[in-house]
């Protein structure tokens, strides 16, 4: 788990998918927390990833950038990152730029862990 | 960071990433007070914070010595808000819009932040440092809803 004043990371695995919980704010201040989390994932050979946004209350485009800068890798290998229970202002920031094209969001977390099941 | 609520100015001195939620919640503050819902008062911080993040990034390179000024004013309809910086100018209207279906086709990384701030705000201006003005300032407008 990694905590700055206004951001934190936690980090489970359900069914060998990689489920990060994001709390508080997104952006270029913390955005390198989430890269390193992510970074080690991959490192460790953990290819699923599903993304908790449920209390996630602020996300710019540094936030945003994290996920484009590993999305190609981990699909090239075989593997995702999905995203759910996103607020709906935070949704609005994804949907602005058209992110809903590029990655999977699901409405709930039971919703999207079995949406790996089928990879 | 210097916060000047008679002037509706911050300040910020050797700006850092840090600083960016005190910004935010500074221009939201600003922006509600004008008449904006929250959901746009927090659009607008968002631009905000793209803009500043790009002045700290990658005009100063994190150089601690240099500083940010924002001030927020009402021209006509619009709630303004100005950003004024010492670096190398850069006019973020001189880039041009993405096609995002081919961005992410080519999966391309990087330039989210101006697209973001040209989404969100209804005018931007660009005025380059000169003799006249030592800083280059960007201007984001929002036209103030009529109620």
């Amino acid at each position: 788990m990694t905590k700055t004043a206004n951001f934190n990371i936690e980090i489970k695995s359900i069914n060998e998918i990689e489920c990060i919980y994001l709390k508080g704010y997104l952006d270029a201040h913390t955005a390198p927390e989430l890269e390193k989390e992510i970074q080690e994932i991959i490192d460790n050979g953990k290819l699923r990833i599903l993304v908790i946004f449920r209390d996630l209350e602020y996300i710019s485009s540094a936030g945003l950038g994290v996920f484009m800068a590993f999305i190609e890798e981990i699909r090239d290998k075989g593997g995702d990152i999905k995203f759910t229970e996103l607020k709906p202002k935070v949704f609005k920031v994804f949907d602005l730029l058209g992110f809903p094209i590029l990655f999977n969001i699901l409405s709930n977390e039971e919703e999207a862990v079995k949406s790996f099941e089928a990879m | 960071m210097i916060i000047n609520k008679k002037y509706n100015t911050i300040l910020c001195k050797g700006c850092h990433t840090e600083e960016l939620a005190k910004i935010r919640r500074f221009v939201i503050k600003r922006a509600i007070k004008n008449g904006f819902d929250e959901e746009v008062a927090e659009h607008i911080a968002l631009a905000v914070d793209e803009v500043c993040t790009n002045i700290i990034k990658y005009a100063y390179k994190y150089d601690l010595n240099k500083e940010i000024e924002i001030e927020t004013y009402i021209q006509g309809q619009n709630f303004v808000v100005k950003i004024s910086d010492e670096g190398e100018p850069f006019d973020p209207k001189n880039v041009q819009q993405l096609d995002m279906q081919k961005y992410f086709k080519e999966l391309k990384k990087g330039g989210l932040g101006i697209q973001i701030i040209r989404k969100i705000m209804d005018e931007i201006d660009y005025q380059s440092a000169n003799n006249h003005t030592p800083k280059n300032s960007l201007l984001l407008k929002k036209t103030i809803p009529s109620n």
